[in-house]
């Protein structure tokens, strides 16, 4: 059986609506008191204690280099890796299925180089950006942020 | 009298003589002409006794007894399935009088039944009476005193020899039978004997033979009453308050140090050179009485196996090695959780019903062995079955059904991605995949509480022929005394061995643009955690002869932690070498003083 749709969190950062797939979430928390690290590069937002576990919780927006703003409906997305990794986002608005013939492949939108976005979903007049978090939150593309940074953004800028 | 101390030290050894009983019952079950476990069955429940009188628990007393009285008269003939099942009724029936606290609960009515099995174990005693072995009769060792000035010793002994081969068995004296016949013996002589009477009957038996003038008897066993006593029981908040002394000592200590140093007084600081050294193998000393072996957690497991396969209908073989292995304290009463989670499952998901192994060419009882691995570097304990094992085929299906992946990809998982998925929280709570993966309720708890601890879960199955899961656990404990302060709003912790001094930081000068501290002949550099920020402390940390300042705002004091690894992109910040998490639930972390002393050293970030 074919998947018709994909399963989305949709959560909200700056201005933009932005989405991962159901699949790669574990779980949505409320903001709680996170630890700063300091020394850590400035996307870590810090350490929260999620049942026990010291879990790195990551700054979307600044990791995207998006200026700071309050946000009092903020959400910790927890992502389900080997070591789960939060990302705190502005808010988390729905969870919806969206049909895969209202998803645009990233190349159709974007051009060749879409590493981190896996598409583009269309629901009425909105436009919802698939990311890949954890091909952004992977070691290996951390490493390097900047480059990170700019790619993502050019790739969500067009 | 400080009856509550009394109450606390009565709950902690009642606690302990069920657990013992528990598995002792189990052992019986299996071997029931043992009678070595009966005469230890028996002790124990006289000492429950005992206990619960001198408490004044009269219902538990009565219960004890009765018991009693039930072992005692098993223990000539073997037990039977019936009455083992009884006596493990009593231990619960204890143990739920003890942990309800209600030690006036009615139990007439399981009286009365323990008064009818007493019946049925004569009967079936008086018809076999005859046929039984000399070997499982309690044991007793006699040491006899012939009157001073007897001539006839060795007429006196033989007598003594007579009479107790009347009412049991003589298995050996000492000296040998033919040195008491040739009277080589000074007053006293030895023999061991084993007989169905009481210590009190034999000793009376004896006594009242003509020029004896007394008799010592015991009876002979492997209680670890009679192995004599080389520990004694300890509360632990005794020593977690011997370990915070120890802690608050070695702070006092570096004030002393500054004292001396502040008014360079030499003599002092050589003194306490000394007390350093003392202090150090204090506090290794009070960690090494933490250590708990793992039996303590291991002993409460063929209960459970036995409860659970009863209650299932299943047919358990339940073996344990490697209790003798020791753990901190802290992580043994941690692990309990995890393990029972797996042994759980292992009667209930993985061994197979007697009826179905029959089928298919397996023992009925199936096999599960608990065991612990001294490794180099940590402790494995495994819990392994012969059961059903998980049929790998099946959880690809499952995790597709379950949505956890796609078609496409599930079929390109390996085996090690299908035994993870086993781990995941969606898929092993979901009930319909738990029955077919033999496995499953929580194995994503057990997996989370022991990375908790540092420790680390692997599963290794086969379909039909049975799973093994381990878990490692590191042998240096993560467990550390810190010293926490606190710098901007973050509590930080180093632990206190690296520890140097305390300073106010008005002490702080400032030297080439690098903040220091004076000490003596030596300078040392102070940093700040966060870059920038001032603090009213300077933490002096060692690491070897190397010394560095952290400014810190406040100092919380000495606690003991459990070290928590960082994940992701916190555990490259090579200044922490992990976290750990508070009584109120905050997160600290925890400096790795080796790396921040070498950086200091350096230079690095000194600047103000």
């Amino acid at each position: 059986m074919e998947e018709d749709e994909l399963k989305l969190v949709v959560f909200r950062l700056g201005d933009e609506e932005y989405a991962a797939e159901v699949s790669q979430v574990r779980e949505i928390i409320r903001m709680e008191k996170i630890t700063r690290l300091p020394r850590a590069p400035d996307f870590v937002e810090g350490i929260i204690n999620l049942r026990g576990q010291l879990t790195t919780v990551i700054s979307l927006r600044r990791l995207f280099g998006l200026q700071e703003g309050s946000t009092p409906g903020a959400r910790i997305i927890v992502l389900d890796q080997e070591e789960p990794t939060g990302i705190v986002v502005d808010a988390v608005t729905e969870v919806l299925s969206l049909p895969l013939e209202n998803i645009d492949k990233p190349e159709r939108v974007f051009g060749a180089d879409t590493r981190f976005i896996k598409g583009v979903g269309k629901l009425n007049d909105r436009l919802i950006i698939i990311l890949d978090l954890s091909r952004i939150l992977s070691p290996d593309e951390l490493e390097n942020v900047s480059e990170l940074r700019d790619v993502v953004m050019q790739e969500v800028n067009g | 009298m400080n009856t509550r101390r009394y109450m606390e030290l009565f709950l902690e050894e009642a606690e302990e003589h069920i657990q013992n009983l528990s598995r002792l019952l189990v052992e019986v079950e299996a071997d029931p002409d043992n009678g070595e476990v009966l005469r230890e069955i028996f002790r124990s429940v006289h000492t429950l006794k005992g206990l619960a009188s001198t408490m004044g628990f009269e219902r538990i007393a009565a219960l004890a007894h009765a018991m009693e009285s039930l072992i005692e008269q098993m223990r000539s003939g073997g037990a039977q399935h019936e009455t083992v099942d009884l006596l493990f009724e009593g231990v619960d029936l204890l143990e739920e009088m003890l942990r309800s606290g209600d030690v006036d609960m009615e139990v007439d009515a399981f009286l009365e039944r323990l008064g009818e099995g007493r019946k049925a174990e004569g009967s079936r005693r008086s018809a076999f009476r005859e046929l039984l072995s000399p070997e499982i009769r309690p044991g007793y060792e006699l040491r006899v005193w012939i009157e001073e000035g007897e001539v006839l010793k060795s007429v006196r002994a033989f007598t003594v020899l007579k009479c107790l081969s009347e009412i049991g068995y003589v298995t050996s004296t000492f000296p040998e039978p033919e040195a008491l016949e040739a009277e080589r013996f000074d007053r006293s002589f030895v023999v061991r004997v084993r007989s169905e009477r009481t210590e009190d009957e034999i000793r009376d038996a004896v006594e009242t033979l003509p020029e004896i003038e007394r008799v010592e008897i015991r009876r002979l066993g492997r209680s670890v009453a009679a192995q004599g006593r080389q520990s004694i029981r300890v509360s632990t908040s005794t020593l977690d308050a011997l370990m915070n002394i120890t802690g608050e000592l070695i702070i006092n200590r570096s004030v002393l140090e500054d004292i001396a140093r502040r008014w360079g007084m030499q003599e002092l600081e050589d003194a306490l050179e000394m007390t350093r050294r003392l202090t150090s193998e204090l506090q290794y000393v009070v960690m090494q009485a933490r250590m708990v072996p793992l039996e303590y957690v291991f002993s409460r497991f063929p209960k459970m196996v036995r409860d659970v396969a009863r209650r299932e209908g299943k047919e358990v073989e339940f073996s344990v090695y490697g209790g003798e292995i020791e753990l901190d304290r802290a992580v043994i009463d941690e692990i309990i959780e995890p393990l029972v989670h797996i042994i759980r499952n292992a009667v209930s998901h993985g061994i197979e019903p007697p009826e179905e192994r029959e089928k298919l060419g397996k023992p009925r009882r199936g096999r599960i062995v608990l065991s612990a691995v001294k490794e180099r570097d940590g402790v494995v304990i495994s819990v392994e079955d012969d059961g059903r094992g998980v049929d790998l085929e099946k959880v690809r299906r499952a995790a597709v059904r379950e949505g956890l992946v796609d078609e496409g990809r599930a079929r390109t998982l390996t085996r090690e991605e299908l035994i993870e998925l086993l781990f995941t929280p969606g898929f092993s709570t979901a009930g319909r995949v738990t029955e077919l993966s033999g496995r499953g309720v929580g194995l994503d708890a057990v997996k989370s509480t022991v990375e908790a601890l540092g420790g680390h879960v692997e599963l290794d199955t086969s379909a039909g022929k049975g799973t093994r899961v381990s878990v490692r656990m590191p042998l240096t404990m993560a467990i550390l005394q810190a010293m926490l302060f606190r710098v901007n709003g973050v509590v930080c912790g180093v632990p206190v061995s690296n520890v140097w001094r305390v300073l106010e930081s008005s002490e702080v000068r400032i030297l080439h643009r690098r903040k220091v501290v004076r000490m003596g002949e030596e300078l040392i550099p102070v940093w700040s955690i966060f870059g920038e920020e001032d603090g009213r402390y300077v933490v002096v940390l060692e690491r070897g002869a190397h010394h560095t300042g952290i400014l810190a705002d406040e100092v919380l004091g000495i606690q003991e932690v459990v070290l928590k690894p960082l994940s992701g992109e916190a555990a490259r910040v090579r200044e922490f070498s992990g976290g750990t998490i508070l009584g109120n639930g905050e997160v600290a972390l925890i400096l790795d003083v080796g790396y921040v002393v070498e950086r200091g050293e350096e230079g690095w970030k000194c600047v103000s």
